[in-house]
């Protein structure tokens, strides 16, 4: 009690004089020493009964609104992956529209089944491109090896007969080609067929000089 | 006063919503807090509804309550409580006109009369009557809540040397009173 009046009367200094502070101090103790005389109104123990009651509804409810929250959010989260998982199962995929032959059956698309039998491969007769190849791989190769004739006109005398030679196989072989087919002689020739006569008079004209 | 570490136990229990920790609150703060509220009011039925109130109160906020002194905390939201109800009876009062308000009043004197209830608790509830509200909730706050000028006046975000002159006047003008009385 002393220490408590020290330090109302420190407290008090802070505001006004020493002599001022003394009083205004002994005033606040009077003030409370009333006030401790008089008995305190008393909470009747129904009274408590009903605070505790009132209490313990709250306490509960609150509870229940918890529980009710957390069934709700998570029957809201449940509903809202299942919506997802529907949606991209949906959407996702490849649609009509960025895949137009999705559904035209793919060969084959059954693993289960065996392999289609694929036909032997047969050799095939070589064309005249495929010999004409051949032809000037021959002279590069015999050029190649004989170079004791590179310095002398012979060289080029030899390459002009190797390149008139293959000149004449190539004719040959147009004269051949164009020869009519007994078809044209009635429906007569298309143009496809003038252009590559075109094409191959071109060619020869250009190795005949 | 509950000693500091009694203390943080008590609050942590209760902020974990312990039924054995509120019924603990109750027990401890309840008779306080009701005569607090009964020597503002007046009236033990609306003290016992503001006592109520002011638990389910503290079940909401005790979650707010981060250290410090657990009575400055209570006894902060209890007035806040009170100033709720002040607030309320003014609009209940303004709502009614002149005529209407004065045959309340005769209806409750006669009831008061009629169920014993107009003994007035003693001199003390008599005088305080006759204080301003302010003064009066200022002196029951101090007493009730048994904290210090400093957590007073920071309980009512008033300076120091503000509350402490209030107080001293308060109690002065109550003494003066009683003195008469007798």
């Amino acid at each position: 009690m002393k220490r408590e009046e020290n330090k109302l009367n420190v407290l008090l200094r802070r505001f006004v004089d020493e002599a001022a502070a003394e009083a205004m101090s002994q005033d606040i103790q009077k003030g409370d020493a009333l006030l401790k005389r008089f008995a305190d109104p008393v909470l009747s123990d129904k009274a408590k009964d009903l605070i505790r009651a009132r209490f313990e509804a709250v306490c509960s409810a609150r509870r229940r609104a918890r529980r009710l929250m957390f069934g709700v959010a998570g029957v809201a989260a449940a509903a809202v992956a299942l919506f997802v998982v529907l949606f991209i199962g949906n959407n996702l995929g490849p649609s009509p529209v960025s895949s137009p032959n999705r559904d035209i059956a793919l060969p084959h698309t059954d693993e289960r089944l065996p392999l289609p039998i694929q036909p032997e491969r047969q050799p095939v007769a070589a064309t005249s491109d495929e010999i004409f190849t051949e032809d000037l791989k021959a002279v590069a190769r015999y050029l190649w090896d004989d170079g004791s004739n590179a310095d002398s006109g012979d060289f080029f005398t030899v390459i002009r007969e190797e390149l008139d030679n293959i000149a004449a196989a190539i004719e040959a072989d147009r004269m051949e080609s164009e020869s009519v087919a007994p078809e044209r002689f009635i429906h007569g020739a298309s143009s496809e067929d003038a252009q590559q006569r075109a094409r191959s008079l071109i060619t020869a004209d250009f190795w005949k000089g | 006063m509950i000693e500091q570490q009694e203390l943080s136990t008590f609050i942590k229990r209760l902020q974990k919503r312990d039924a054995g920790a509120f019924e603990e609150l109750v027990e401890r703060y309840s008779g306080r807090c009701y005569a607090y509220f009964y020597r503002l009011c007046g009236n033990p039925e609306q003290s016992e509804e503001l006592v109520s109130e002011l638990f389910v109160r503290l079940v909401e906020k005790i979650k707010t309550f981060n250290g410090g002194s657990f009575e400055k905390w209570l006894f902060t939201v209890a007035s806040n409580q009170f100033r709720d109800y002040l607030r309320r009876q003014y609009r209940y009062k303004r709502l009614l006109d002149e005529a209407a308000e004065q045959q309340r009043r005769e209806e409750e004197a006669d009831r008061r009369e009629h169920t014993g209830e107009h003994v007035i608790f003693d001199r003390l509830q008599w005088a305080l009557e006759r204080l301003d509200t302010e003064t009066a909730e200022l002196l029951m706050l101090r007493y009730y809540s048994e904290v210090g000028f400093k957590e007073l006046a920071e309980m009512r975000n008033e300076p120091v040397g503000t509350t402490l002159s209030k107080v001293h006047r308060g109690l002065k003008k109550l003494r003066l009173m009683l003195d008469d009385a007798e």
